[in-house]
């Protein structure tokens, strides 16, 4: 399915992580029912990384990188340059602070 | 008057550490005294940064939520005329907005931290328009500039979150002044909730022997807590400082805390004699060419989506 960001959150602006609760919710109901989603960001007039940290980041510390790929794919298409930039950081970061997390874990 | 408690504004109001100094260790003296009434004297001031109205209207509201009555003295006509112009006045219930003709004031408004549209609309109205009206630039400089412009937007909303999520305060403080001579655009913040420092303190296992090296740790990539809840959190001031990185400024002040990057990417950190309740947020966002805007390349922003693989 593709999940279109304006309508999941009735508005073009993607920036509270309130809104962002309702895309997570989303995203963790069809991995666990094992659909497909297709995340369609067209329309978003603003998408800020305190949104994407919820909705997206979160979601690496529930399920690793494969089952995601498997289940999440994001149209980049749909993302400016600059939305896209933050996509990508926050990926980054959740992965990096896993990484440091499971470091930690491994320490004590 | 005895009853009342004199504030006295700086000649020059500006982002910088001895005035904001100046103000604050009266501020702190102003919230501890049992005067009900709280004196702005400008008797002194000569030149206000249009921006720094933030910070007046924020400690206004933080007299007002403790009973005082404020009263302003000495305003010369400059400076009156400037807060009549952006606002900040009629915000206060004195007159009415006056008429700036030149069009480079940015309003002074309080909004509610989530009242989205609202902020939207002050972005959109106050700010976007204004600059978009008056910009004459070379056309070789055009897609540099919106870049630029494309920034302030989600840059706001950003701080805005912040000052709900993690400050847990009501309303945010927005004024701003856009400066064609120089070719910038500069916006505060200001919010009167929890500090940096002190989230980071009291949510954290950090520790620090500055408030400022606090903010620092905010606005660098890749700090965790080894909690999986941080993924809720970060990022927000370390995108707005790598989106200004030599294209812009960005400075803060929380608590005792005063942290700033300059417009040639060098980091300044200080403590503040006294502390200010809250955090201002100043952001300047330069809107003349720039390799690393005219490049765009460089700063990662690519069209290429193989790396938005999980």
């Amino acid at each position: 399915m593709i999940l279109k960001i304006t309508e999941a959150i009735n508005s073009d602006l993607a920036v509270s992580s309130d809104d962002a609760v309702v895309v997570e919710n989303l995203l963790l109901k069809k991995i666990e029912e094992k659909e497909q989603v297709t995340l369609d960001f067209t329309g978003i007039d603003t998408l800020t990384t305190a949104f994407l940290n919820v909705a997206i980041g979160t979601l690496y510390a529930r399920f690793d990188p494969t089952t995601l790929n498997a289940y999440i794919k994001i149209d980049g298409k749909t993302l400016t340059a600059l939305q896209r930039d933050k996509v990508r950081l926050v990926m980054e970061n959740a992965k990096t602070k896993l990484s440091n997390e499971e470091l930690d874990n491994d320490e004590d | 008057m005895e009853d009342e408690f004199v504030l006295v504004i700086p000649a020059s109001l500006s982002f910088s550490k001895r005035p904001l100094e100046q103000i604050l260790e009266q501020l702190a003296l102003a919230i501890n005294s049992t005067k009900p009434v709280v004196a702005l004297d400008f008797t002194k001031t000569t030149f206000v940064y249009g921006e720094l109205s933030s910070l007046i209207s924020s400690m206004i509201s933080i007299f007002f939520d403790d009973g005082k009555k404020v009263r302003f003295r000495g305003m010369n006509r400059n400076v009156e005329e400037y807060f009549r112009k952006n606002g900040l006045l009629a915000s206060l219930g004195i007159g009415l907005t006056g008429v700036d003709r030149f069009h480079t004031v940015i309003h002074h408004y309080r909004i509610k931290s989530d009242d989205k549209n609202s902020i939207r609309a002050y972005v959109e109205n106050e700010i976007m328009n204004n600059i978009s009206n008056l910009m004459t630039f070379d056309p070789e400089s055009n897609d540099a500039i919106n870049l630029q412009l494309s920034k302030i937007k989600p840059a706001i909303f950003e701080v805005v979150d912040n000052s709900k999520s993690h400050a847990n305060s009501e309303y945010v403080y927005l004024s701003g002044q856009y400066y064609p001579k120089q070719k910038r655009v500069t916006i505060m913040i200001a919010n009167t909730g929890n500090t940096i420092p002190g989230n980071i303190s009291n949510k954290t296992d950090e520790i620090f022997d500055s408030s400022a090296e606090y903010i620092n740790w905010a606005t660098t990539l890749g700090n965790t807590t080894a909690d999986t809840d941080t993924l809720k959190r970060g990022l927000g001031l370390y995108d707005i400082k790598s989106n200004l990185f030599e294209t812009g400024e960005f400075g803060i002040v929380s608590g005792h805390g005063f942290w700033k990057m300059t417009s040639t990417g060098s980091i300044i950190t200080e403590d503040l004699d006294a502390p200010f309740p809250g955090t201002l947020i100043h952001l300047t966002f330069l809107l003349k060419d720039n390799p690393l805007l005219k490049n765009i390349e460089n700063k990662g922003y690519t069209n290429n989506d193989d790396d938005l693989s999980f």
